[in-house]
């Protein structure tokens, strides 16, 4: 993948007869390899940003452009193998199957991959070898996003895209967590897109893009910080 | 809390499936209920009313032909006796009173009864039986005629009467000559009315009343037509005079009140001392003979109908409530799972545990408001059919339509209560646990034993088997729940396939074995060979003993009567096993062969003995083989063994298997045999009859068992969605992972297709037993036994019908599942 290149996205919706733009005239470009942050107040339409050019929502008008194809115009069936092929997801709220193990759990991500990595390995890199058996309730919630992270990265996608990733987690866990993604971008290359509404977590990335209304307002290349020295807001 | 209920009721909403099909299954159980019960509890009613307020008899008998006295040979004086009679007669003015063969006492016996004499023997007798057992008793007399498939049956008018009133309809009683009352149903089918004229046999009459009979509740007009036929069978009341010369078969025949209050309802006058273990049989001056016997149906038929039917209907009722109950339980279980956090924050704020559980009644009460009012005006409006069906086979009196606090109470206060008792019971347990308990994040589940077993099997198998299989067995509660649901579904799918169509298959394998048309009884025995005919020797006789194949003697509490039936080689009648195999030449001496019914009712096998006293002397006969016959009690011995064991130096008969058209018409028989001829009974008429009244019976088991079907196909509906809705953070997670639908459905949402396979597997036994006990428990009362069973191919039907059902649950689910954003979705709940 070269880059991901958003044209003109709009994306709206309807309350009370009334339209309201979570994304408005939204035109960037990512290039891979690239750790791009987006940072903004709630409501200011990052997450709704994420969805969209992750593929799990759809636009209301524009272009969002993979390897040059227009991933807005493809069907759920296509777009479902653009997500499996490509993306990585990590939710603040970890979204873990219950009913599974750990590790288990990391294999549901690498099930469906085509250059399936290491899954033994994976789990030495996020530090969870000595809970791959336990249910994931068992768990501390920086070791359940460490979980998800792993199986984000087992099907070893293109892009990772992470919404709020430490949100739930205190300031060492998060930046643990953090550090893991940081490692896993130098070490496979991975895009990752990171939506935060900390200024300081915003700093791990290569560019940070700030949002406000739908809109971008800010769009500035970045200095990257080690995750450890950050300040945590 | 009227806020949570409000809560509650909008939850609700998102839940439309489930709360449509709680609401679909209460509405179902109440047509069912209301509209069999409507029918049935108006006809019970006008039923035990009926027969107080007619004095009905308790029983009939005929004196026993016996104890013929020498006096009573006089009573033949006046008849044209034809010279083989006249001679019985003579060397019985020798022999009597103790001294005569028993074939001379067989051939005297067969002339007093063919010119029906016998009401006039034992009458001192009788009088001293009926001072000692309380009962009174008068003559009840008939004539029958028949034209073509029209039957006739006159009946004299006596206002004095005591036993058997008649109950008039309309009009008046026949007072002068030539008037009559006709049967209600016949006059309402046949478009008569009071004033009209009514011909039978050339013979005019003046329609003065129409009547039911009270001895002919169930008119069974004679034992070829068990079915009666509201537009071709017509009873009619006539004076005196008019009766007399009215032409036609006369019957006579005692019928008899008990003095005491007997109660109709519980039969007690059958337990009464007449009726108890030395029994009316016994006595030696009366007897019941076969019109008794039908007497007794045409009064109790009735009972033994509505008997079953409450019990079918309330029994099944009740098992559609338990269903919806456990449905509800799910449901309302799994709800809570879903919106633990917010139960949880309830709590953290104060609300107790039971005002939060209440709110929860909101599933009973909506499906009992919506379900039982629905399901209420459907039964009555689907009643009016049914209640049609019943009355055309009752001649009596209707109440009219009734709603008593009984009735309201079982249709919408049962089904409320118990309901919301389980509702409320299951959102206590769940919801009175500690709020931070319930906020904590994920289900606390742990991994048990049955879930550790299985992934240490499944180690080595591929990811997705052991995915699968480790997803399914972790949550027992689960797996449980889907099982039971698919057993009940695959329950009521099985009693479908039971019942649909079974009458007419059984009456298609019984007539099929009979390819004759009429069978002709004689009142004497003949030795001539009708080689066109299949001929019987017939008698009936009590089973004194029954020994299994082991030694071991088989208990058996009330007598059992069969016709012992002496047979060579039927050319029209089949006697095969289930097999298809011809079992006559398994005749031989000693050797019987029995029906179905009488093997099932006793559980009697091949090689099992059965022992018959004839002439004083016990006659052991081993069971060769078992023929498929559902409603017989007749049994097969090889003719020539059965006429020496009566005596008969000769092979005899006095029952012939026809298919000469000369007995359709009694004109077309020489007069020499027609003297002869106790009575033609005609096969296909019998079996014409029979079929149209079966085809009601089948009508009305597939409107049910279809009603179970659909609800077995609801309740897979709503499994499947139970399923789809509480994996919907996982199938949208999948989905994000990039996950076809194809693949999600192989992993997460057919797990459950072994276990439903399997429950329905299982069903299919448990189905088949129940019913069969169910049966053989009513069987005695209905007569025949039921065969049930299914076919391989009836069996997959139902699997796939099954399946379908649960796969268009999760198709269906899942499009409302695939409505929602997965950003949405996965949003933390």
């Amino acid at each position: 993948m070269q880059e991901i290149i958003l044209e003109r996205v709009n994306k709206i919706y309807q309350v009370e007869n009334k339209s309201f733009y979570a994304l408005c005239d939204v035109s960037l470009s990512i290039k891979k390899g690239e750790i791009v942050t987006v940072l903004g107040p709630s409501g200011s339409g990052k997450t709704t940003l994420l969805n969209v050019v992750s593929g799990l929502d759809r636009v209301s008008s524009g272009a969002i452009y993979y390897d040059e194809k227009n991933i807005v115009k493809f069907s759920d069936r296509h777009l479902t193998n653009h997500r499996r092929l490509k993306s990585g997801f990590i939710f603040q709220n970890y979204n873990l199957l219950e009913y599974l193990n750990v590790k288990e759990n990391i294999l549901i991500g690498s099930y469906v991959a085509q250059n399936k990595i290491d899954i033994a390995d994976l789990i030495n890199v996020v530090g969870l070898e000595k809970h791959q058996t336990k249910s994931v309730y068992q768990l501390s919630g920086g070791e359940q996003q460490r979980v998800s992270i792993a199986r984000a990265v087992a099907k070893n996608p293109e892009v990772l895209f992470c919404d709020e990733p430490t949100g739930a987690l205190d300031e060492e866990m998060g930046k643990n967590v953090l550090d893991k993604l940081v490692e896993i971008n130098e070490k496979m290359g991975t895009t990752i897109i990171l939506v935060t509404h900390n200024p300081g977590i915003a700093e791990i990335g290569d560019r940070v893009i700030k949002m406000n209304s739908g809109k971008i307002f800010s769009d500035e290349i970045n200095k990257r910080k080690n995750p450890h020295d950050i300040e945590w807001a | 809390m009227s806020l949570l209920f409000l809560n509650a009721l909008k939850g609700l909403w998102q839940k439309k499936i489930q709360i449509i099909a709680i609401i679909l299954l209460l509405a179902i159980a109440t047509t069912l209920y209301v509209a069999t019960n409507a029918a049935v509890s108006r006809v019970e009613e006008g039923y035990y009313d009926y027969l107080v307020e007619q004095n009905v008899e308790h029983f009939s008998f005929v004196p026993t032909l016996e104890k013929i006295d020498i006096d009573d040979l006089d009573l033949l004086d006046d008849k044209d006796l034809t010279d083989d009679e006249a001679l019985t007669v003579q060397q019985a003015r020798l022999c009597l009173p103790d001294d005569c063969d028993s074939q001379t006492m067989l051939f005297l016996r067969s002339i007093f009864s063919r010119y029906n004499l016998q009401v006039y023997l034992n009458k001192e007798e009788i009088d001293e039986i009926a001072d000692e057992y309380g009962f009174i008793y008068e003559l009840t007399k008939s004539k029958l005629r028949t034209d073509g498939n029209k039957y006739y049956k006159a009946v004299p008018y006596d206002e004095d009467r005591l036993i058997n009133k008649p109950y008039l309809v309309s009009g008046d009683f026949p007072k002068a000559d030539n008037e009559v009352a006709i049967l209600s149903n016949y006059a309402q089918v046949n478009d008569l009315a009071i004033g009209d004229e009514y011909e039978v046999n050339e013979q005019k009459y003046e329609i003065v009343g129409t009547m039911f009979l009270s001895d002919y509740i169930y008119p069974i007009m004679t034992i070829s037509t068990p079915f009666f036929d509201e537009e071709n069978n017509n009873i009619f009341l006539m004076n005196e005079a008019t009766y007399e010369k009215f032409s036609g078969t006369e019957s006579k025949l005692f019928s008899a009140r008990l003095d005491e209050e007997y109660e109709f309802r519980n039969r007690s006058y059958r337990k009464g001392p007449i009726f108890g273990e030395e029994g009316i049989m016994s006595e030696e001056a009366i007897s019941m003979n076969t019109e008794n016997f039908i007497r007794l149906m045409r009064v109790d038929t009735i009972q033994a109908d509505i008997e079953p039917n409450k019990i079918f209907t309330n029994a099944f009722v009740n098992v559609l409530l338990a269903i919806s109950a456990v449905i509800i339980l799910i449901i309302v279980k799994k709800r809570i799972e879903n919106e633990k956090n917010q139960v949880g924050i309830l709590k953290a704020i104060g609300y107790s545990a039971s005002a939060i559980a209440s709110s929860y009644l909101v599933y009973p009460l909506i499906g009992v408001l919506f379900g039982c009012v629905l399901g209420y005006f459907a039964g009555v409006f689907l009643s009016e059919p049914l209640i049609s069906v019943y009355v055309s086979y009752y001649n009596l009196p209707l109440p009219d339509y009734q709603i008593t606090w009984e009735y309201f109470s079982r249709i919408f206060l049962l089904p409320l209560g118990l309901l919301a008792i389980v509702s409320f019971a299951v959102a206590f347990l769940m919801v009175k646990k500690p709020p931070l308990f319930l906020l904590k994040e994920g289900s606390n589940l742990k991994v048990n034993f049955l879930a550790r077993s299985v992934n240490k099997i499944l180690r080595r198998a591929a990811f997705r088997t052991r995915f699968k299989y480790s997803l399914a067995f972790r949550s027992f509660g689960k797996l449980l729940i889907v099982s039971l649901v698919s057993l009940f579904s695959g329950l009521l799918i099985t009693l479908f396939m039971i019942g649909n169509g079974l009458f007419t298959e059984i009456l298609d394998q019984t007539f099929g074995n009979m390819k004759f048309d009429h069978i002709v009884s004689y009142n004497t025995f003949l030795d001539d060979e009708a080689e066109e005919d299949d001929l019987f020797l017939n008698f009936e006789n009590n089973i004194s003993k029954m020994v299994a194949a082991d030694g071991t003697e088989i208990d058996f509490e009330e007598e059992i009567t069969v016709t012992l039936s002496g047979v060579d080689t039927p050319q029209y009648m089949k006697i095969v096993d289930e097999e298809e195999n011809d079992l006559v030449p398994k005749l031989g001496d000693e050797n019987i062969i029995i029906s179905y019914r009488l093997a099932e009712l006793n559980n009697l096998n091949k090689d099992d003995r059965l022992y018959f006293e004839i002439n004083d002397e016990e006659h052991k006969f081993i069971i060769a083989g078992i023929y498929q016959d559902y409603f017989a009690r007749t049994v097969f011995v090889d003719r020539e063994y059965l006429s020496s064991l009566y005596g008969f130096e000769e092979t005899v008969y006095n029952v012939k298997y026809s298919v000469d058209d000369k007995y359709r018409d009694t004109g077309a028989i020489d007069e020499d045999e027609l003297d002869k001829i106790e009575g033609i009974f005609s096969i296909r008429e019998l079996e014409e009859n029979i079929k149209s009244e079966i085809e009601a019976f089948d009508y009305v088991i597939y409107i049910i068992t279809t009603f179970a079907a659909v609800m077995a196909f609801i309740i897979m509906l709503v499994i499947a969605n139970v399923i789809v809705e509480e994996n919907r953070k996982n199938i949208s997670l999948m989905k994000v992972l990039g996950y076809k639908n194809r693949e999600i459905g192989d992993i997460i949402l057919n797990i459950y297709t072994p276990f439903i396979i399997f429950a329905y597997l299982i069903s299919i036994p448990i189905m088949i037993n129940l019913v069969k006990f169910i049966l053989d428990y009513l069987a005695e009362d209905i007569g025949f036994v039921i065969p049930v069973q299914i076919s391989i191919f009836q069996g997959v039907v139902g699997l796939i019908a099954i399946l379908i059902a649960y796969y268009l649950g999760i198709g269906f689910s899942r499009r409302v599942l695939n409505k929602i954003s997965l950003s949405e979705a996965l949003k933390r709940e």
